[in-house]
């Protein structure tokens, strides 16, 4: 039996599959499905990851079936070949794919048919069945981006298998990932160092030539649990590598890690190389340098709640406690992904036998408050959705996994060596928002001796 | 009305001949209303649209003390976290997180473990079940469950039916809630129903707090007070509607049904009157109240005083001729429509989610005007406005639920009436300020609009705008 979530924070396979397509130029989803559902996904991704929202060419509007009472009844399958026939005519595109929510799944309706008859007429459509009930948002990722790998071909041959040099970056999920753009934009400067380019597949210039490009990467890059069957079915199917990082990087330690595996996996592990890596780790640590007095001076050393997906959570957990010197406590991470990748991640945030760091995999945010509210962190990274707990423990909360609702988020983002930087910059304004100000201190002195002829009561100053 | 002897509400379509696709002029439409069988159509391409549980959460969300189950896929819930973040982070909620198997096997047990769940986690002192199309369609049984556990906690938990299909318009899940309010919470009429208060019964539904603050001042300045329901309530808005002297609408579309209901159980007045949006309609509507309890002279003082002032604010703005395209619901849509025209404004054309029986004054007063105002109704369905509105060219876009970045992208500025205070006197003020602003400096959405958007085929863009609507074949 599937779980009862509490303060439920993650979307079903319509909504992983809608985020993908929203994310690529020329792709154009046709939600099968009863009003509301992809207006769920739309509520949910335009104000609560960023306010980045799908704003794609402009559409943020989807073509959907709206399926009423009466489709319930008798079949969607009619409805749903008007949609598609009209989908064409009215929006510019250069793959249409159907999306299914529960409704027409549960009525049975027949959507390859329909999917075929549309190919017959030499529209470039295809179908996908990705209802709520079946799976989550991450299997909805993983669907969406397989299924446009595997039905590209059909309509857009590509005679070029030439191997070229770039990667494939696999695993990001536009919009669960609030900083997926800037993400991307991180990784492809990072790779840069290396003399690499990047295919990100996601955001501004991306559509049906990068995707067909997929096949002719030399290396595919996965930086979360959800890229690694891709990348696994890209290796079957294409004969390319992968390399599974498990999550993004930040700062030096698991950038240069990452450049390093990159460039043996290549071949191209040279001195030329060693010594680019060695300059930007340099120009990271003189930044930090710089903070070093406040660091000391203001206590920066806070001990730490990190609350998010694996990509985002375990990569900042890292580069907090091993460099930053953060009291990494708890890490909260909320996409549950397999057994396996749980004990990796378990194990790379305990690598020393300092202090010690719990790791929990939890979506319900009810249990989540209670670990929290419990292991009273003075720092919190995570959702908007911890704000209640931030605010009963008085502490700062960084907002860096959705939802999020209170910060605009654009091309920002906590990868790489500059994202580290970045982060410590966000980080340090929390914690220096909290600290005391001396004209209260004054005050609270104030109201000591206007009671002193009274009983003089100790009040705690936050 | 014994619609509440029934399970859930009657969906919009049959209780108010409700229409949500339209494009053309207003006579047509009227003529069908008058003749008594309005054409329902459907559209062969549609754009996708709020369903009844989004409303339906949007209302509850403001109610006191409460958990919210949704019983569903977890996708179905994920909408919550807007309302949550958003407006009120302080109501708890939780999803039922139904998977194949539990479509499969039925699922009230686990419907029963998540109310547990809430009721042990957070005491409540009034859970909502929120049902879901899957819910619907598999027939679960909530009602039993509900029964079971009512009994057991001591506490109001209130099933709402909503399906996401049965309605063609999503407002209809309002009065799903309403209804669900109604049954559940409306205590019966009492033996001490003697016992009048000296306040009235504002029903606000969709209402933002500032407005209902301006609102309840004009209401408290003839020293009246107000028991507000079901928006921004608690229990005890609800044991309180009896004692009340009448009931009055905010927004006559949203409180109508549980306007009546509320009038038929205790016997008193239920005044419904047109959106006070705009200064002839706000000293209308604190007239008429002002009336009924002889407290006329009282209004009339507040009244002159309030509109030397706005006169005053209004004298040297000039908007003779601005061109504006309006995209609200219905009862705000004809309310501002009515002031913009009274302080020189063009309206271009009128968007709305809906349109019923209800609209059919103000559609006359529409089809008397010497030009002809297109009329377009459906929630959504923004390839239909891009067609107007590139033929169109307005100045000015108003609408609400952000439902403009075609404005946006065409270079027209944007008032979104969501979150800003526009009812009463003081919204006058907020509407006018906004305009200006917008009027005075467009750059904004000027620059936006150097970006090429190639979403729609030119194919699209040089048809009628009316091309995708169709009559419903039976």
């Amino acid at each position: 039996m599937s779980q009862i979530i509490h303060k439920n924070r993650n979307g079903c396979a319509l909504h992983g599959a809608l985020k993908v397509m929203g994310a690529i130029e020329g792709i154009v989803p046709i939600v099968h499905a009863s009003a509301g559902c992809s207006i769920q996904s739309r509520l949910s991704e335009n104000t609560l990851s960023g306010k980045n929202g799908k704003y794609f060419k402009g559409w943020r509007e989807t073509s959907s079936t709206n399926l009423t009472e009466k489709h319930v009844v008798f079949g969607g399958t009619a409805r749903l070949r008007e949609q598609i026939k009209n989908t064409v005519k009215v929006l510019n595109g250069d793959l249409y794919i159907v999306v299914t929510g529960c409704v027409p799944e549960v009525v049975g309706d027949d959507l390859q048919a329909m999917v075929k008859e549309a190919q017959e007429q030499d529209f470039p459509v295809f179908g996908l069945g990705t209802p709520g009930f079946k799976s989550n948002i991450y299997k909805g990722y993983e669907i969406a981006v397989s299924g446009i790998i595997d039905n590209l071909d059909l309509f857009y041959r590509n005679s070029d298998q030439e191997q070229q040099n770039f990667v494939n970056i696999l695993g990001i999920i536009p919009n669960q990932d609030l900083f997926w753009e800037g993400n991307l934009s991180a990784l492809e400067h990072i790779f840069e160092i290396i003399g690499l380019q990047t295919n990100k597949l996601f955001g501004l210039g991306q559509g049906i030539k990068e995707w067909q490009a997929i096949k002719n990467a030399q290396l595919n890059i996965v930086v979360s649990p959800w890229g690694i069957n891709i990348a696994r079915h890209l290796q079957e199917k294409y004969n390319i590598p992968y390399i599974d990082f498990g999550w993004l990087p930040t700062g030096e330690k698991d950038t240069s890690d990452l450049l390093r595996l990159v460039a043996d996996k290549l071949g191209i592990n040279n001195s030329e190389i060693l010594i680019k890596i060695k300059k930007e780790e340099e120009r990271l640590k003189y930044q930090l340098q710089k903070i070093a007095e406040h660091y000391y001076k203001y206590d920066f050393q806070k001990e730490a709640a990190i609350v998010g997906e694996t990509s985002i959570a375990t990569g900042i957990a890292r580069f907090l406690k091993y460099t930053f010197g953060l009291i990494v406590k708890n890490v909260v991470i909320t996409d549950n992904p397999g057994e396996e990748v749980q004990k990796h991640i378990i194990e790379s945030l305990n690598e020393d036998t300092g202090t010690f760091t719990k790791v929990s995999f939890l979506d319900n945010g009810n249990e989540i408050d209670n670990l929290l509210l419990k292991s009273k962190p003075e720092l919190i990274l995570g959702s908007s959705l911890e704000q209640s707990v931030a605010k009963a423990l008085c502490i700062p909360l960084l907002k860096i996994s959705s939802p999020v609702y209170e910060r605009i988020v654009l091309t920002r983002n906590y990868t790489g060596y500059n994202g580290a930087v970045t982060l410590i910059e966000d980080i340090s304004e929390q914690i220096l928002n909290t600290l005391q100000p001396e004209k209260l201190k004054k005050d609270y002195f104030k109201t000591l001796q206007f009671n002193s002829t009274n009983q003089v009561r100790l009040v705690s100053i936050n | 009305m014994d619609f509440y002897k029934h399970k859930t509400a009657p969906i919009r379509e049959k209780r108010l001949s409700t229409v949500s696709a339209y494009y053309g002029d207003t006579d047509t439409l009227l003529k069908e209303y008058k003749s008594g069988s309005v054409n329902q159509r459907i559209r062969t391409f549609s754009q996708d649209i709020y369903s009844d549980i989004q409303y339906a959460l949007q209302l509850i969300n403001t109610i006191k003390d409460i958990a919210i189950v949704v019983h569903g896929p977890s996708g179905c819930s994920v909408s919550r976290l807007y309302f949550d973040l958003a407006f009120d982070d302080s109501v708890k909620w939780a999803v039922t997180n139904l998977n194949e198997r539990d479509s499969i096997m039925g699922s009230d047990s686990k419907l029963r473990e998540a109310i547990r769940q809430v009721f042990k986690a957070y005491s409540p002192k009034l859970i909502f079940v929120i049902t879901t199309p899957v819910v619907a369609i598999n027939n679960d049984d909530v009602e039993s469950v509900v029964d079971e556990l009512k009994e057991e906690y001591n506490i109001p938990i209130i099933p709402v039916f909503t399906d996401g299909f049965r309605s063609k318009t999503g407002v209809s899940g309002y009065d799903v809630v309403l209804h669900a309010l109604i049954k559940n919470l409306l205590p019966e009429k009492g033996v001490d129903s003697l016992s009048k208060g000296n306040f009235i019964n504002l029903i606000s539904v969709s209402e933002n707090f500032n407005d209902i603050k301006e609102l309840v001042r004009l209401l408290n300045e003839i020293g009246l007070q107000v028991n507000i329901l079901p928006r921004f309530s608690g229990l005890e808005n609800f044991t309180k509607t009896k004692d009340a002297l009448f009931s009055v609408s905010v927004n006559p579309d949203e409180a109508q049904y549980p306007g009546i209901a509320i009038a038929e159980r205790y016997g008193f007045h239920y005044l419904q009157l047109p959106i006070p949006v705009g200064i002839k309609n706000t000293s209308f509507w604190f007239t008429e109240i002002a009336k009924v309890l002889n407290l006329e002279a009282e209004a009339e003082k507040i009244i002159t005083e309030e509109t030397y002032h706005l006169g005053k604010y209004l004298d040297n703005k000039k908007f003779e001729g601005k061109k504006v395209f309006i995209n609200l619901p219905p009862a705000y849509a004809f309310g501002i429509i009515d002031f913009l025209e009274d302080i020189g404004f063009e309206i271009s054309a009128i968007k709305m989610p809906y349109i019923d029986i209800q609209h059919l004054e103000q559609l006359e007063i529409l089809a008397s005007h010497k030009t002809k105002i297109p009329i377009l109704i459906g929630e959504g369905q923004v390839f239909e406005e891009v067609n107007i509105i590139n033929q169109l060219k307005p100045e000015l876009y108003i609408s609400s639920k952000a439902d403009n970045i075609i404005a946006i992208k065409e270079g027209i500025p944007v008032i979104d009436i969501e979150t800003l205070p526009v009812l009463g006197y003081k919204g006058v003020y907020n509407l006018i300020d906004k305009i200006e602003k917008k009027l005075y400096n467009p750059s904004f959405s000027h620059y936006l609009s150097t970006n090429n958007d190639e979403v729609y085929s030119v194919n699209w863009l040089q048809k009628k705008g009316n091309w995708y609507i169709k009559q419903e074949v039976k």
